[in-house]
């Protein structure tokens, strides 16, 4: 039966996380892929609005983005190109994780973590910035002795996208 | 929203002066930005045409039904009890609150929460509380949902219009039938949409990505040179060979391939279920073009756009072909929804199917590495057409204007042109000859 995590596990998760997204806003992004594991599954399925509430909102048979870290690196790696078109000049992001309920499996190197995000990108000279909210579902993993995300499942809040790209990594 | 950017104008159009403009191969930035241009494209041109609603097989039983978009005319594309496929507008009779705010499911009926009414999936009226409050004197067969007045399918392409004396679909879509037969014809089982559409918005007017989809192939090693360095794009051999292939009502299709002589039908990455039902279920010049293209897509006029591509889902792994549909559908004049969809053939593995919605995602649907770049150029080009001298400029649309043949030898319709140097526009032209007709033509 799950339970919860003992103090020490409890900061340490909460220090992974936040670690995590100050890399992601400071582009750490190749240290950022260093806190994966190698069959890291990250999904961010897309929620339609049927008429029921809840889970039945999140469609399992179709994603915003599904990835593995073959294909993260992929993107990193062109966030780093010349001729980025969609990240030149580079958005500026904060990652906002709050809310974070840690529940234990029945392994000491393993902890599921939920947790609400919300990142602010804004780009260019505009006055209009973005904002994705939703809540990630991450199973975090030691691995040699330090924690890295083995699984994350983000279910944005959006059924239609109101901003014009995820070019950012969320 | 963006009250630190220009505003749209909405001065009288001079659609005579645009029409020599677009002879010329030049095109008034006002087109993009022009708040009067909008307004009759909405009267003139949308609601009098074909308008894409959806596939087939997103609507497989009866009661299925999506919502959808026909400009911004909020609709039902319903599988009704009776088997039959019908598009509802989705406004009660009533007193016009929105009936079905759902964006999928399968129903008996949609009941209105305002006062009840009650619809069957086919819109007739059904329920109406108190209705002795009318003394006899309501017919509920006066008051059905609105059904779009004709909904017709092309290989499962569903598609409706607002117009009872519109052209037959098959009419409307003349020439590019031949095309869409190449990619909705390879199996004998037909397509299936992969999840649902990604949907999103983006600052940007309509005609960009349309015309951008029916023929621009010039910008494709510009805007896309760091996501054709990442290992996806399958490596062909062969002379490479770019075509602009404008067709009837201001349809185009674009090829990017290959001289004829060098299949590339293998960065397809088929079964042999569909290698060998492709061979039977089209035409020789058919399978020709798709052995020459490694991807080929369109625009069918105003705002339904396709491609036939073939990626890998990851750098260095063997590529698989699929096909995306995507609405442009107008929001206002400087904001538009993009509705896209992955298909692929019913007949594949799991396993490719998996791999093709991969590949998709990854370089279109607003986190795709390609699309992502796009809709940034399309949102600059919209942006610039509001400044006050901007929108004066005349755009230059005349690339193979002077410097183009026709290719006669070519096995499919339409005018096919080609040249050396791969760079060609005239499907553009032919788009906005076409889309102005219909503004012009509709008075």
């Amino acid at each position: 039966m799950a339970h919860t995590v003992n103090d020490h596990t409890h900061r340490q998760v909460v220090e992974f996380l936040m670690h995590e997204a100050e890399l992601l806003d400071d582009r750490g992004f190749e240290e950022w892929l260093e806190q994966l594991t190698e069959d890291v599954v990250y999904q961010v399925p897309i929620r339609d609005t049927g008429k029921k509430n809840g889970d039945s909102e999140i469609l399992r048979d179709g994603a915003w983005l599904s990835e593995n870290w073959k294909s993260l690196d992929m993107r990193i790696r062109r966030l780093r190109m010349p001729g980025v078109v969609a990240e030149d000049p580079p958005s500026r992001t904060r990652h906002f994780v709050s809310n974070i309920r840690i529940v234990a499996g029945g392994n000491p190197d393993t902890v599921e973590v939920k947790s609400n995000l919300l990142v602010y990108r804004y780009r260019g000279e505009s006055v209009h910035y973005d904002l994705f909210s939703g809540e990630r579902r991450d199973i975090i993993r030691r691995v040699n002795g330090a924690w890295k995300l083995a699984r994350r499942d983000l279910w944005l809040d959006q059924a239609v996208l109101a901003s014009q790209d995820i070019s950012i990594i969320l | 929203m963006n009250k630190a950017e220009p505003q749209a104008c909405n001065l009288e159009p001079n659609l005579e002066e645009i029409a020599k403009n677009i002879d010329a191969g030049l095109l008034p930035s006002e087109v993009f930005s022009n708040q009067a241009i909008f307004e009759l494209e909405l009267d003139r041109l949308f609601i009098r045409t074909w308008l894409f609603v959806g596939h087939e097989s997103e609507v497989p039983k009866p009661g299925d039904y999506v919502a959808r978009s026909m400009a911004s005319e909020s609709v039902l594309l319903v599988r009704g009890h009776d088997d039959k496929i019908r598009v509802l507008i989705n406004t009660c009779r009533h007193r016009g609150n929105i009936v079905c705010r759902s964006g999928q499911g399968n129903t008996k009926n949609f009941e209105c929460s305002y006062h009840g009414w009650c619809y069957d999936n086919t819109g007739a009226l059904i329920g109406v509380p108190g209705i002795e409050a009318y003394g006899g004197k309501l017919s509920p067969d006066q008051w059905s949902l609105i059904q779009a007045a004709k909904v017709e399918h092309y290989n499962g392409l569903i598609f409706a219009t607002f117009n009872a004396d519109s052209p037959s679909l098959e009419d409307f879509l003349g020439e590019t039938k031949w095309y869409l037969d190449i990619l909705t014809k390879r199996s004998d089982e037909g397509l299936q949409t992969l999840g649902p559409p990604h949907r999103w918005v983006i600052p940007t007017n309509w005609k960009l990505p349309a015309d951008q989809f029916v023929g621009d192939t010039a910008h494709f090693p510009f805007t896309h040179i760091s996501a054709l360095k990442l290992g996806t794009w399958p490596i062909t051999d062969g002379p490479p060979w770019v075509a602009n292939i404008s067709l009837e009502n201001g349809h185009g299709i674009w090829i990017r391939g290959v001289e004829a002589g060098h299949p590339v039908l293998w960065v397809r990455g088929y079964p042999d279920s569909v290698t060998a039902s492709l061979k039977r279920n089209l035409l020789p010049g058919q399978q020709e073009v798709l052995n020459r293209a490694t991807s080929l897509g369109g625009n069918i006029l105003p705002n339904l756009a396709f491609m036939d591509l073939a990626f890998a889902d990851e750098p260095g792994a063997s590529s698989v072909g699929y096909l995306s549909l995507r609405l442009w559908n107008p929001i206002s004049v400087d904001q538009t929804e993009i509705w896209s969809w992955c298909l692929v053939e019913k007949d594949t593995s799991q396993e490719f199917k998996e791999k093709a919605y991969k590949a998709y995602l990854r370089g279109f649907g607003p986190s795709g590495v390609f699309e992502q770049d796009d809709v940034v150029v399309w949102s600059g080009a919209s942006q610039t057409a509001k400044g006050p001298v901007s929108r004066k400029l005349l755009q230059n649309i005349s690339m193979g204007m002077n410097n183009s043949e026709l290719d006669t030898s070519f096995p499919g319709p339409g005018k096919v042109y080609t040249n050396k140097t791969r760079f060609l526009e005239s499907n553009l032209r032919s788009f906005y000859r076409n889309w102005l007709q219909n503004l012009i033509g509709g008075q």
